[in-house]
């Protein structure tokens, strides 16, 4: 499981030659109907559509489906549990005899769930059918039925919005932003500048997310096992937490020093390395501050560079900032978007 | 003279822009990442609002948080889990994302009258020595990231409670109880790396 952030994927296709502000309508439809769609035939459908999208916008598959590795196990183990739990409402006889080794299969999940809660909204739902037993209260059918659908509405959310990720360009996207801001440019919001915050902030996650990987290539060199599984991936972290704590320190060290040479004061870190949640704490500060300090002195530098070229300058005709080709929003795009939206509106409403 | 002054407030607002955008992109790249610590591993999502919240002026940091919730909104992969999309914020755990607006605005609103107040005082009165004047502040920071706390895990409870028709403690149970602890540590290593980062930039 490498870090990696998803980013532009340049690819010659409708997709990506297609405005932005359409894709971006279209995402929005999409994920709105899915969060309406309660049949197997309205997910299939959804299914197909982002399936089209995908081959049309001739991206390759893996960056989309990889990501997400650790959704699909929870999705797993939720239609598992919810299956297990649905069972167990009926109280019948051989769930009697199970009843044992139930409680052991819900108490492993437990802890499994634990471990992945961060990762997405099924967990939660796990957690609560474990919590209250009964689950929501349906039958094994309606349960199992139930999660499979939750589980498939969020990994096709997260599929097409990767696909919208990987097809449109930042620049693309700020001008997109723009565009849609500007009529509330009259009652005094500052369209451009809020594009230009969003934009930057898309540029800015590789550049903390190098920071990041810095961090874990630390942690890998020292032997831990990330990528191969899921289960050996929580090993890895687990087992290696300590060699891992010290590359960390390390790294802040080398960190420190480097702000320490530029004259920057850090608060005091006792040197000790060691066991325990203190020191990882500690390890942790040592790595963090620095790169945040380091951070903002890159935004300062920026904010110095974007002032010489005269951003924010007093506007001398519309708007302070140039823009580099604008679209125009042709009728093309309005038919694509029209379409997708009256398609969605109707997949809600039927299936 | 004035062409000074206007000099000055653009570059005030391109700092405001730069700052803004790296809070919105540590945001999301802490989202991205599990760090574990213990037995339960999490994201460092709260730890980066946080740190917003204490690092940016007010304004920004409302700003910041807003238009991270706006990048999620718009289907951008930049919650927890690669995840993104309006219905993420309607789910059961988006009552935390509208937390963080909430209660970011709050504990700005606390931080920045704690800031008027201390001023006015500072300049009747600055007798207490360094360390207490620095204890002091971080007093209050501390409370405003409690504040933070208890209003983002409130909001997140009430939405799972509407959601899956449960009585608060089951929500309350599920939802924040096994991680208050650790949230209490990352607004506390928060406060520690926003003061470096303030200490660090000679403007602020």
């Amino acid at each position: 499981m490498s870090f990696s952030v998803p980013t532009y994927i340049p690819r010659d296709s409708p997709v990506h030659r297609c405005d932005a502000r359409v894709k971006l309508g279209l995402l929005l439809a999409y994920s709105i109907t899915l969060f309406f769609l309660h049949s197997w035939a309205g997910m299939g459908l959804a299914a197909v559509a982002l399936a089209i999208a995908i081959a049309a916008s001739r991206l390759p598959l893996r960056p989309i489906v990889a990501p997400l590795v650790p959704l699909y196990v929870l999705a797993a183990i939720t239609v598992g549990l919810s299956y297990l739990n649905g069972n167990g409402t009926g109280a019948s006889g051989w769930q009697a005899l199970n009843g044992a080794l139930l409680m052991g299969a819900r108490i492993i999940l437990l802890a499994w769930a634990s471990l992945v809660f961060t990762y997405s909204t099924t967990s939660n739902h796990l957690m609560d059918a474990l919590l209250n037993g009964n689950g929501t209260g349906a039958s094994g059918w309606q349960a199992l039925n139930g999660a499979l659908l939750m589980g498939a509405r969020i990994i096709l959310l997260a599929w097409a919005s990767l696909v919208f990720t990987y097809s449109t360009t930042s620049n693309h996207l700020m001008d997109a932003l723009s565009s849609v801001l500007r009529p509330f440019r009259r009652i005094g919001v500052p369209a451009d500048d809020i594009a230009l915050t969003l934009s930057l902030a898309l540029r800015f996650i590789p550049l903390i997310a190098q920071q990041m990987q810095l961090v874990r290539n630390a942690q890998y060199s020292r032997g831990a096992k990330f990528g191969e599984g899921p289960l050996n991936s929580i090993k890895a972290w687990g087992g290696t937490l300590i060699p891992v704590l010290v590359g960390l320190f390390r790294q802040g060290e080398t960190l420190a020093c480097a702000m320490e040479a530029r004259c920057y004061g850090a608060p005091p870190r006792g040197a000790k390395f060691g066991e325990g949640p203190l020191n990882s704490i500690k390890a942790w500060g040592g790595t963090l501050i620095p790169v945040l300090v380091g951070l903002f002195r890159q935004g300062e530098t920026l904010a110095c560079a974007m002032e010489a070229r005269c951003y924010g300058a007093p506007p001398r005709k519309r708007g302070g900032r140039t823009l580099l080709n604008r679209r125009p929003f042709t009728i093309g795009d309005m038919a694509v978007l029209v379409a997708g939206i009256a398609a969605c509106a109707l997949a809600a409403f039927f299936l | 003279m004035e062409k000074a002054i206007a000099a000055s407030s653009a570059q005030s607002r391109v700092r405001s822009i730069v700052f803004v955008a790296i809070a919105i992109a540590l945001t999301a790249a802490c989202s991205m990442v599990t760090v574990p610590l213990g037995p339960i591993p999490f994201t460092l999502q709260n730890f980066a609002i946080s740190f917003t919240v204490l690092a940016l002026k007010p304004k920004e940091a409302v700003a910041a948080i807003a238009g991270y919730l706006l990048l999620g909104a718009i289907g951008l992969p930049v919650f927890a889990g690669f995840a993104g999309g309006f219905s993420k914020l309607l789910g059961p755990t988006g009552g935390f994302l509208w937390g963080y607006l909430i209660g970011g605005i709050i504990a700005v609103g606390i931080l920045s009258a704690v800031q008027k107040m201390k001023g006015s005082k500072s300049v009747a009165a600055s007798k207490g020595t360094r360390w207490q004047q620095v204890l002091l502040s971080a007093g209050w920071e501390t409370m405003a990231m409690l504040v933070l706390i208890c209003i983002i895990d409130a909001c997140g409870c009430l939405q799972y409670m509407a959601l899956y028709q449960v009585d608060f403690l089951a929500a309350f149970l599920v939802c924040a109880a096994p991680f208050l602890v650790v949230d209490i540590c990352k607004a506390i290593a928060a406060i520690v790396c926003a003061q470096a980062v303030k200490a660090a930039l000679p403007t602020k």
